[in-house]
């Protein structure tokens, strides 16, 4: 569903990512594995078309999106939730939804965005006329990726969707992404809290310096003690 | 001073404090979003006086003038941004000073060129006798400045409060990126608020000229408007009219009082005692943003 072909990409002179392919299979669950600086926002974000990329490709479906801008990206069904979650802390929780929904083509399709996320999520229902600047850690973190999925997306690229927050709530959030994907988006999941994703990704990337060191299902890179001792820090 | 004379007083400042309060809007709704301050604005409002005037002297009819005017402000206003502005957004905050600011002066000049600078009066349809309650005397150029205005900040108030299209301008000047990632085009969002703003400012203009008529330099208030959107904290669209009534009631009381030369001074009086204590203004929050 989404193939990612020798991207090159970075800020300014200096490229962050120096050749970077990896597949997300349709209704899959890729986890995207790293230390710092290695390169995995930097992706997402060469992904969703909020850094342009130097040389590569990006295909979803089939189809060349890496030229594309980002608004006409998130069309396609391809939705990013950003490091940092980057909401709106000035709108309600509920205006936040509905630029999640800005390009529905019905008043129907935003009502079912709402009912969904508010399902997933039922927290945010009740705070929906609150400011999304004045919501815990943990419930923007929520908006974010409920706003994600109000137009039911076809692959979700979360960006370190735990950071910051305590383990109780991450275990909600990672339930809630295993969710999603069971109903059927496939899951691209950057993140540096490794055990949780190998535990949960069908299969995983290791990122280093901006290229690709590591890749195959949890069982294979956690059998090979140079991957799990270098990349992931597990002993 | 007695009450008769406090009340006239207190509803000519309201009437040009709405004039300071629609131009502050003008600046700092495309502020908002693309963080560009349009330092041109005031030729803004000259420009829409004289469209405004070009369309009053090909004979339509006041009513006819007014929406016609503020759409090829904003017609205007969205082919500056186009043009010139999306090409310089990512420019040194000076260069976006220099430029705005020249293109206000090459249309002041435009203008000048082939008006001069003269006077035109532009006609309204209602009598401009003074209304008398008790020994009250009101203009009622004052009141359809007054009326007008508070139909606009309402209009604008509900567009940005329920609208699609105004929640995803609130949205842009949030956060551009995650504006991005929602599908807002926000390139579109920069357009449309210029054409907001020159519109407001070309609104401004036409309720302006009938108290001064129409000159080259009916712009100059956006001097006053600046020192309005100041006071209002630069980043608020309440702030803008709270800060355009108030400088218009407070220039209006000091003239009374102490003179016209206090008058004119009282603005920066108000500006530099509000950087002073008050620097975000009355309703603006702390924050670097780009000027």
């Amino acid at each position: 569903m989404l193939e990612v072909t020798d991207l090159v990409a970075g800020y300014g002179r200096s490229a962050v990512l120096r050749g970077v392919s990896l597949r997300v299979p349709a209704g899959g669950l890729v986890g995207l594995l790293g230390p710092n600086g290695a390169g995995k926002t930097t992706l997402a974000r060469a992904i969703s078309g909020l850094l342009a990329c130097r040389s590569g490709s990006v295909r979803f479906d089939g189809r060349p999106v890496h030229r594309l801008r980002a608004q006409e990206i998130v069309g396609l069904g391809l939705l990013h939730v950003p490091q940092g979650r980057l909401l709106f802390p000035e709108m309600t929780v509920q205006e936040n939804l509905e630029m999640g929904a800005y390009r529905a083509d019905s008043r129907a399709a935003v009502q079912q965005g709402f009912d969904r996320v508010h399902t997933l999520f039922p927290i945010l229902a009740e705070r929906r006329f609150q400011l999304a600047g004045a919501l815990s850690g943990g419930q923007q973190q929520m908006l974010a990726i409920g706003r994600a999925l109000m137009l039911r997306p076809r692959l979700l690229m979360l960006d370190e969707p735990s950071i910051g927050l305590a383990p109780l709530v991450i275990d909600e959030i990672f339930a809630v992404i295993r969710r999603i994907n069971a109903e059927g988006t496939a899951i691209l999941l950057a993140e540096q809290n490794a055990r949780r994703v190998l535990a949960l990704a069908g299969s995983s990337v290791i990122l280093e310096s901006g290229r690709v060191a590591a890749e195959g299902t949890g069982a294979q890179l956690l059998a090979d003690d140079l991957v799990r001792e270098t990349y992931l820090g597990l002993h | 001073m007695d009450v008769s004379t406090a009340l006239q007083l207190l509803f000519s400042g309201l009437s040009i404090g709405a004039i300071y309060a629609l131009v502050a809007l003008a600046l700092v709704i495309p502020f908002k979003a693309s963080g560009v301050l349009n330092f041109g604005q005031g030729q803004m409002v000259t420009l829409g006086a004289y469209i405004a005037l070009t369309l009053s002297q090909a004979g339509l009819p006041y009513y006819a003038v007014v929406p016609l005017t503020l759409l090829i402000a904003g017609l205007a206003g969205m082919a500056i941004e186009r043009v010139f502005i999306r090409r310089l957004v990512r420019a040194p905050e000076f260069t976006i000073v220099i430029a705005t600011f020249a293109l206000g002066l090459m249309v002041q000049d435009a203008i000048r060129l082939h008006w001069q600078d003269n006077d035109f009066p532009l006609p309204v349809p209602f009598s401009t006798d003074p209304w008398r309650f008790g020994s009250v005397r009101v203009n009622p150029v004052f009141v359809w400045i007054v009326l007008a205005t508070v139909v606009l900040v309402v209009v604008l108030a509900a567009f940005f409060r329920h609208s699609r299209a105004g929640k995803a301008m609130r949205a842009v000047s949030q956060n551009q990126e995650a504006a991005r990632l929602m599908g807002i085009s926000v390139e579109g969002v920069f357009s449309a608020t210029w054409a907001i703003g020159t519109a407001i400012g070309a609104l401004a203009g036409i309720l302006f000229a009938p108290v001064t008529g129409i000159n080259p330099g009916i712009g100059d208030l956006i001097i006053k408007a600046f020192v309005a959107a100041v006071i209002g904290g630069f980043s608020s669209l309440p702030g803008a009219v709270v800060g355009g009534l108030a400088l218009g009631e407070i220039e209006t009381f000091s003239g009374a009082l102490a003179g016209s030369t206090l008058k004119n001074v009282s603005a920066f009086v108000v500006l530099i005692l509000m950087l002073l204590v008050r620097p975000y203004g009355l309703f603006g929050t702390a924050g670097a943003r780009r000027v």
